[in-house]
């Protein structure tokens, strides 16, 4: 005997007007409301997770291009966060990234007070002691 | 737009031509400074997607040197599709095939894995010595500098320069040298 398996297919139409958030899904997600309000739910929650992860991208963003400009100018973005924080220069990277596209006479000025910062002054124990002294190792 | 805005809008929206001569100089490492000239995260008006990249035309690949026993030990796989079609191919073996590959490949893998890979990839021109076409030579407008120094051979100094450097001592003619 020829036993008929029935299937039970969500086939109702939308019950309410087209909205925007399924408006350019692919087959039933589109038409029918069942199937398509799970995909729904799922791109209301992406779209509340994506606020979080615009503001990291964003920032991302910004460090690529302060660090680009740091390397045009011939220093380091670490070193210039660094002498921003010594100098008590209150800049966010919104700001810097800012400066280094649309002001870039003022972003060459951090850049110098940059490498001054990292100059060896003639005080300084980091660098090379004077000729003609003779420490043997102990300064 | 007036000149000098125009000279502006130029220099920064014009894409360069950078040449990168990589004879004795090590590919990962190369790669490491390739990259973002490909990119475009080298400009402060860098984004992904808005097609910032420049061209690099990279020479001499076939004088790449990698570091240590890298060209005995590293392995490139490929797999064409087929069943039992994987193979392991060792540099040296690979650089005698094809001596654009090796760099080609580090390039590849150092990109991000993205769909504008591929594009960027198309614009990096790769020649094994330094013949290239009239029509690249023409649109390279920069050069990269190198990374590791490359030491001019003795013999390729001119002979009165080499016998007039000074010297402090001289062995005598009779001298042997043994």
């Amino acid at each position: 005997m020829f036993v008929m398996w029935f299937v039970k297919v969500a086939s109702s139409l939308m019950r309410t007007p087209k909205s925007r958030t399924e408006q350019h899904y692919y087959g039933r997600k589109q038409n029918c409301y069942s199937v398509a309000i799970k995909y729904v739910h799922r791109a209301l929650r992406y779209n509340t997770l994506a606020r979080k992860l615009r503001k990291n991208d964003a920032r991302e963003l910004w460090t690529t291009r302060i660090s680009a400009g740091c390397t045009e100018l011939g220093t380091k973005y670490p070193d210039m966060k660094l002498m921003m924080d010594e100098s008590s220069i209150a800049l966010d990277r919104n700001m810097l990234q800012n400066l280094a596209i649309w002001e870039p006479r003022s972003f060459r000025a951090l850049a110098l007070l940059t490498k001054s910062r990292q100059e060896v002054g003639l005080n300084s124990l980091e660098g090379p002691s004077p000729v003609g002294v003779v420490t043997r190792g102990m300064l | 737009m007036s000149a000098v805005r125009r000279v502006q809008q130029w220099a920064t929206f014009g894409r360069m031509w950078y040449l990168y001569d990589c004879k004795w100089q090590n590919p990962l490492d190369s790669a490491d400074k390739i990259v973002p000239y490909l990119d475009g995260s080298h400009k402060p008006i860098f984004h992904p997607l808005n097609d910032s990249g420049d061209h690099v035309v990279v020479i001499n690949s076939r004088d790449i040197a990698f570091p240590g026993d890298e060209w005995e030990k590293r392995v490139y796989f490929h797999h064409t599709g087929y069943a039992g079609g994987a193979t392991w191919t060792l540099a040296w073996q690979l650089h005698e095939a094809d001596p654009t590959m090796i760099i080609r490949k580090t390039i590849y893998n150092k990109l991000s894995k993205n769909l504008l890979r591929r594009g960027r990839m198309a614009r990096l021109h790769i020649f094994p010595d330094d013949k290239i076409p009239d029509s690249i030579l023409k649109n390279v407008s920069g050069q990269m500098r190198q990374l590791r120094p490359v030491p001019r051979r003795l013999d390729h100094y001119p002979q009165e320069q080499v016998e007039n450097f000074p010297k402090i001592f001289d062995w005598p003619k009779d001298h042997v040298i043994n």
